[in-house]
């Protein structure tokens, strides 16, 4: 089997478009010429996201990522580009919220989704707010790597 | 949708509160806010906090510091928390009870329990999980929220996790923020205990200021 069917049928990954649900979506491009695409988190499965699921299909396959982005069905966001052939890539989820009585902040809470590339020992990581704000941040893994980072 | 929630832990005498109740935007009379006061609480006296000390008692308040235990909040044991009041580097005094190495605080004797639930059921790890206190002003806004408090010293650490305080803010603070440890094993619910200390760097009432959770999750 190629690389397409065992991501398909093996790690219930998509791998087109049209199996993709979201509008804005993280894709991935494999060394072989295959295409990931976001699918739905799975409860079903022992693994529920699919991104993970992704990792285990590179450590298993020994495929590696060459470009990764975060795209915009409908065209209305500017889709975000990794930089390509990076030592590993990152997608991550992220929730925050703010206790304080203050009059306009009391409840305030927010989610975003964070898209990153590796170069060196320097992850950056591209948040993506749900208000549409974009925030980036740069940190060193050398002690702590992110258990949802995929090497190259 | 996912929650993160700032509830009373099973150890504190307002047990299972959730500190956000009757929060809405604008709203400074609920219960969202954490106050801590002298030996006297939020109704006693002396209820300040004296300066370059630490807080005798904690509770759940509102903007002004009431006690929310009367109509119409009725919150459980007037929303009071377990104190954690800072003595040393890696010693805690809880609940007036003397000098506890950090190391053996047990879990539920966090001032608060920050409860991340993913939605749809999904189980996740987390990592990089923090807790920053932040000032506020009226011209905050979400971007504002790295912001450290200024003349408060705010102290925290995880039970279980840490031998000793993380300086939030405050002069002399090195870190401006408490770290969790991550989370490695893949759950529906993510529970994060902090127990906090704060010391007044000068005379006055001090409510310019939040406490901002950040959880990254997958």
């Amino acid at each position: 089997m190629n690389t397409k069917d065992v991501a398909r049928d093996s790690y219930h990954l998509a791998t087109r478009l049209e199996e993709c649900p979201f509008n804005a979506f993280w894709v991935v491009l494999l060394d072989d010429g295959t295409e990931i695409y976001q699918s739905e988190d799975r409860a079903d499965l022992k693994e529920c996201s699919p991104w993970m699921r992704l990792k285990q299909l590179c450590q298993e396959t020994g495929r590696k990522i060459l470009h990764m982005a975060y795209a915009f069905r409908d065209g209305k966001g500017t889709q975000i580009n990794c930089l390509p052939n990076a030592g590993g890539y990152f997608f991550s989820k992220r929730m925050r919220t703010l206790l304080t009585a203050h009059p306009a902040l009391a409840g305030f809470t927010d989610d975003a989704i964070g898209v990153g590339y590796l170069r060196g020992n320097m992850l950056t990581v591209i948040w993506l707010r749900n208000d549409g704000v974009r925030e980036e941040d740069s940190r060193d893994i050398t002690e702590n790597e992110p258990f949802n980072l995929i090497r190259s | 949708m996912n929650t993160l929630t700032f509830l009373a832990p099973s150890g504190a005498p307002a047990s299972g509160t959730i500190i956000q109740q009757l929060t809405t935007p604008g709203n400074t009379s609920g219960a969202n806010f954490l106050g801590f006061f002298g030996t006297g609480g939020p109704q006693g006296a002396p209820f300040a906090v004296i300066v370059d000390r630490y807080q005798d008692k904690t509770f759940i308040t509102n903007m002004s510091g009431t006690n929310l235990g009367v109509a119409p909040w009725g919150l459980r044991a007037s929303g009071q928390l377990i104190n954690n009041k800072y003595l040393t580097s890696n010693t805690v005094n809880i609940d007036g009870g003397g000098s506890v190495a950090i190391s053996t605080v047990p879990i539920n004797s966090g001032t608060v329990l920050i409860r991340f639930v993913p939605s749809g059921s999904i189980a996740v790890r987390t990592q990089n999980a923090t807790l920053r206190a932040v000032i506020l002003n009226s011209t905050s806004g979400v971007d504002n929220v790295t912001s450290v408090v200024t003349g408060l010293k705010v102290q925290g650490f995880e039970p279980i996790n840490d031998s000793a305080w993380t300086q939030m803010a405050g002069t002399g603070a090195t870190d401006n923020q408490l770290p969790f440890n991550d989370h490695n094993s893949s759950l529906a619910q993510h529970d994060f205990f902090a127990c906090l200390s704060a010391s007044p760097e000068a005379v006055g009432q001090r409510n310019n200021f939040g406490f901002f959770m950040i959880v990254e999750f997958l």
